[in-house]
């Protein structure tokens, strides 16, 4: 497969090409599309509420943390939330497929203190743990103080901690593959309109995929490690208990060399281990066999 | 719309009460675009290799950043400031090789080959692209971030690769191709974390002018109401009228007392509503002269 070079700069040019009829298709072939949000803030001094979109990503899950980045040029989240520094209160109503045209409203330039809620005919309620109020049509809530802020190029990027969460009853207990399709929706491209001007497009999850599980892996999953791995395929019969005990006497001799590469058996070493948990992660359990018969009448010639 | 609240702690608490441990969790979390990141060990020059999800940072520079446990040792302890990487966005053939990568495996083994990647060398710096990913990003650590649990590594794209048979699909088609999205993690049959990724699906478009300025994003109020009076949805007069009520709006914003100020952010209010939902009949019934004294 060819592949081609290019520099950040040169995608930021929106590159042309035949063929290709939409001016921004390119461009966006560069960037990850990533989950929106609708935040709502309160304006400082009139506490008028505001509504501003953005897309967020995770910094960690324990305390449940999420990212913004806000653009210098997003007045009004600038003014609400990165004047007001750490310990700002904002709500996060993560909009579904149902209001992508209300989603689009709280991008408008509305005049200071005139409120995308009321423009968007969006539904406030009040929330538990933060001043500002959620938005009913957003299936879920997240209520948050910020808790870090940093200047970083053109952006502020914005922890935000969430301390709460408010979720539509309804949806309580519903599959993943349904939630997923509902929403957040995800800031997914932009397409030219005859303005030369920007039209954005929105888009859910679609598919979950087949999920790998055991034997690719131990049955603890995430939680399990090698050792733990090659027990659980003694016990459903996909490995022998020869084969096994050399994969642990490999083991036990690589964890006291891995960090020398200079070690005398260090690189067979390394070769051996890696093919026998490539072979257990394919799950070619004959060839891994094979392979270690043919590695144990190696060691013991 | 009924409403049940839950704390953060409740979120954060496996409970019984849902399908799985991690259920609120992922209910209140959503779905994050996932890659590969690949990198080289400081000492060795072994080629490391860990499933990431990434959070957007900025256009200029273009960056991005991605979180780790603190407790990941393998990326910690070989990560660092300066250090080049690349991220590399794989679609659904890849599933297995990011479930690997996510495994606590052994130190500095041939990681490539338990995934079965193929890797090309970049032009540019001594960590490879993935032959298997159609789009690769190459970066560089600027900024290192420890906040709670994670440790947050800012990176900086500086060249990036994709597939040249990509170039010429709409996106209908690149989102089958790449990327993967970590969906969420369940608790598999005997009782293990499982994680499981999924890939983009149907695509809606928003409005565009006259719901909004011609532009789209990063114009002003007087952009868009300019595009609407060159395009006939506004009359020099009616234009006159929001854009006197705009400046003395702002003129007294601060004076919240101020006996103007409810009525002047009534009409401002609905004069945009009347052009967001396209009411025009009802925009130009309130701004006629009788009305907009």
């Amino acid at each position: 497969m060819a592949k081609i070079f290019v520099t950040p700069q040169f995608i930021r040019l929106h590159p042309q090409l035949r063929g290709v009829s939409d001016p921004r298709q390119i461009h966006f072939h560069f960037r990850p599309i990533r989950p929106a949000y609708i935040m709502v803030s309160l304006d400082p001094v009139s506490g008028e509420v505001n509504l501003s979109g953005g897309t967020y990503g995770p910094v960690c899950d324990d305390p449940l943390t999420v990212a913004l980045h806000i653009h210098e040029r997003s007045f009004d989240a600038t003014r609400n939330v990165i004047t007001r520094g750490v310990g700002t209160e904002v709500v996060l109503g993560l909009p579904s497929r149902h209001i992508i045209t209300q989603t689009w409203m709280t991008a408008l330039p509305l005049p200071r203190g005139i409120s995308e809620a009321d423009v968007g005919h969006f539904t406030l309620f009040p929330s538990r743990w933060v001043k500002p109020p959620s938005i009913a049509e957003c299936p879920v809530n997240l209520e948050c103080v910020v808790t870090f802020i940093t200047r970083y190029g053109t952006h502020h990027i914005v922890f935000c901690k969430v301390i709460g969460a408010s979720i539509e009853t309804d949806l309580l207990g519903r599959p993943r593959q349904e939630l997923i399709r509902l929403y957040p929706t995800f800031e997914c491209d932009d397409i030219e309109n005859r303005w030369g001007g920007a039209i954005e497009r929105l888009s859910v999850m679609g598919p979950i995929l087949p999920s790998p599980v055991f034997p690719c892996g131990p049955k603890a999953g995430l939680k399990g490690d090698v050792r733990t791995w090659i027990t659980d395929l003694v016990t459903d019969g996909l490995l022998l208990p020869q084969d096994a005990e050399l994969l642990r006497q490999w083991l036990a001799q690589w964890e006291a060399i891995a960090h020398h590469p200079e070690a005398a058996e260090w690189r067979t070493l390394r070769s051996r281990l890696s093919r026998a948990i490539e072979l257990m992660a394919w799950e070619e359990f004959p060839a891994l066999h094979e392979f270690l018969l043919t590695a144990a009448q190696g060691e013991s010639a | 719309m009924n409403r049940r609240f839950f704390s953060h702690e409740e979120i954060q608490a496996p409970s019984s009460e849902f399908p799985d441990p991690y259920y609120l969790l992922y209910t209140v979390r959503g779905s994050f675009p996932l890659h590969l990141l690949v990198w080289r060990h400081p000492v060795t020059g072994l080629i490391q290799i860990r499933t990431a999800t990434m959070n957007p940072l900025t256009w200029s520079p273009y960056s991005m950043s991605v979180s780790f446990p603190r407790t990941d040792r393998q990326v910690v302890e070989t990560l660092r400031s300066g250090d080049p990487c690349v991220m590399a966005w794989g679609g659904p053939d890849l599933v297995r090789a990011s479930y690997l990568a996510r495994l606590t495996l052994p130190d500095n083994l041939d990681v490539l080959q338990i995934c079965r990647l193929k890797a090309i060398p970049s032009p540019y710096s001594g960590i490879p692209h993935l032959i298997d990913c159609p789009l690769n990003i190459e970066c560089r650590v600027d900024q290192i971030v420890d906040y709670a649990s994670h440790r947050i590594y800012f990176l900086v794209v500086e060249y990036l690769s994709l597939d040249e048979e990509i170039l010429l699909l709409k996106r209908e088609e690149v989102i089958q191709r790449y990327h993967l999205y970590e969906v969420d993690r369940v608790r598999n049959q005997w009782d293990g974390e499982q994680v499981r990724f999924g890939l983009m699906g149907e695509i809606f478009q928003c409005p565009t002018f006259p719901v909004g300025p011609k532009q789209g994003w990063y114009s002003t109020f007087k952009g868009w109401m300019t595009d609407l009076k060159t395009e006939g949805y506004l009359s020099e007069d009616e234009y006159a009228k929001i854009m006197e009520w705009y400046e003395r709006w702002l003129a007294i914003f601060e004076d919240l007392n101020n006996p103007e100020r409810p009525l002047l952010r009534q009409r401002l209010t609905a004069v945009c509503q009347a052009i967001a939902w396209q009411e025009w009949d009802r925009l130009h019934q309130m701004l006629t002269p009788d009305n907009a004294q």
